[in-house]
């Protein structure tokens, strides 16, 4: 009665569409743990560009220990190990296809995963940079010459040198977006007006922010057409003792400034979270402290995650 | 009275408003329905039956709201006026008796408890779906051909928890794979590369 037709259910044969429907509920971890390998049908399927426009890692954080010397951290080898092979299967059943690619900030990547990676991904759009301490200078520039294609960067706090700038300006046309976890000071700003001068979209938000920083970044990125500097810490230098004081609001010389900007986006205000926490924080929020996931935040939308 | 004829006639008399809050779940969707099957469901026979033929023929009477709400295919085929109430039957070649009983099941019980609370009615999806691997793949294919929304997604949120987690020789038995397409040496190669995936 039900076992007389055992042959002609053959799941091996299933239609690809809804193998992909079925693969697209599974998180990468499940993807990657041989559901490839099962049938040629089901590789297929696994390959399919549908499941690789987004590549999150973002769960992935590294098992390290801060150390005295050169690069300073420490990451475990077993830790280390679990990325490498989670990246080779991702990035072979991918097949060039990730157009986003999103990182921990406390992943701390190897240079030669790093250069592996950038290799697979040639179409990359946007993204989210895991810690940066183990890479070399060679290993990023050499990672952003083959995103010739990337729209959208998201940098951690630890460092902001302006060669990664140039390079992005020398190599990637169509950047536009850049968002920064951390704070910008003139120098920074000052890279930016030179290396991206086209730049159309920027977040400094949760960080401590110069008054003359800003003026700056209104004054000199003619092209910016979305700002968010919301719960930041707005300073201003002042003559000694002080040499620094808190900027309590917004003046109407920044407003006229901004007033270009389709998205001027602000929050400075004392009963608000985020703010109080960069106070505490004084101006380079230590996300690891908060709630999972909020650091993937932004007013801006197309830079939440 | 012809059915298109009557339809004709009350969307004269209806002010264009009345169309905005005429919504109505289609294979598991909200799709804005005409105001005048609304008015007629009211009028009339809500319990208007139609007529599915599985493959083995044999014929399944079943409220045509049921089927209506349900598949977006059958939904179709009522409003483009191909069915004919006092004659067709719609004739499934690739859905056998078996399976069709459980869709219409499936498709009875979600018109009749949607105001049932979610905890009932998931406990109640789960043991609809508590069938054999053959009967799963079969309810797929119907669902799928039927283009069933609702019904489609459970059956891919249980396969999926069917496979998430287990090895691959488990894979391959569960869904009685028994050739799996690589070469020898192909799979003799993915075995020495990732054994705990096996």
């Amino acid at each position: 009665m039900e076992d007389g037709d055992y042959s002609i259910r053959r799941w091996e044969d299933l239609d690809i569409d809804i193998l992909v429907k079925i693969f697209q509920l599974l998180d990468i971890f499940e993807l990657t743990a041989g559901i490839a390998h099962v049938c040629s049908a089901w590789r297929m399927a696994c390959c399919d560009p549908l499941l690789w426009k987004t590549l999150d890692l973002s769960m992935l954080k590294s098992n390290f220990i801060k150390i005295p010397l050169e690069p300073f951290v420490y990451v475990d080898g077993r830790s280390d190990r679990k990325l490498t092979r989670l990246l080779k299967i991702s990035l072979s059943l991918s097949r060039q296809s990730i157009m986003t690619l999103i990182f921990h900030f406390n992943l701390y990547v190897s240079d030669e995963q790093l250069t592996y990676t950038a290799e697979r991904c040639p179409k990359l759009r946007r993204l989210v940079l895991p810690a940066w301490n183990r890479i070399k200078k060679t290993g990023m520039c050499k990672a952003i010459r083959g995103w010739k294609d990337l729209e959208s960067l998201t940098m951690p706090s630890i460092a902001n040198p302006p060669y990664l700038l140039e390079e992005i300006s020398n190599h990637c046309k169509n950047f536009s977006e850049l968002k920064i976890m951390g704070p910008c000071d003139i120098y920074f700003a000052s890279s930016l007006v030179a290396f991206l001068p086209k730049l159309k979209v920027l977040s400094l938000r949760c960080s401590m922010l110069y008054k003359d920083v800003l003026i700056e970044i209104l004054d000199r990125l003619q092209h910016l057409e979305v700002l968010n500097i919301s719960h930041c810490i707005l300073m201003e230098a002042v003559p000694p003792p002080q040499h620094k004081r808190v900027v309590r609001e917004i003046d109407q010389s920044i407003r006229q400034k901004a007033s270009r900007l389709r998205e001027f986006i602000t929050c400075m205000d004392d009963n608000c979270i985020m703010c109080n926490r960069t106070r505490t924080d004084e101006g380079l929020v230590r996300w690891y402290k908060y709630e999972e996931g909020l650091w993937k935040a932004d007013e801006v939308r197309s830079l939440a995650l | 009275m012809e059915l298109l004829c009557i339809r004709q006639w009350i969307s004269g008399l209806l002010p264009t408003w009345l169309s905005a809050w005429c919504i109505k779940p289609v294979g598991g969707a909200l799709v804005r329905q005409e105001p005048e099957y609304i008015l007629l469901a009211l009028m009339g026979s809500p319990l208007k039956k139609i007529m599915l033929c599985s493959s083995e023929k044999e014929i399944f009477s079943v409220e045509e709201q049921v089927m209506v709400q349900h598949s977006v295919i059958i939904n179709n085929m009522i409003e483009d006026g191909s069915y004919n109430h006092e004659e067709s039957k719609i004739p499934l070649d690739c859905v056998d008796s078996k399976t069709l009983k459980k869709v219409i099941d499936y498709c009875t019980h979600h018109t009749h408890h949607h105001n049932d609370n979610q905890e009932d009615l998931e406990a109640w999806d789960a043991q609809f779906l508590n069938v054999d691997s053959n009967g799963l793949y079969d309810l797929l294919m119907a669902a799928n051909y039927l283009e069933i929304r609702n019904l489609l997604d459970l059956i891919y949120g249980t396969i999926k928890n069917m496979i998430k987690g287990k090895k691959i020789d488990e894979i391959r038995r569960i869904f009685n794979i028994k050739d799996h397409g690589f070469t020898p040496e192909e799979e003799e190669q993915n075995r020495k590369e990732y054994p705990h995936f096996y």
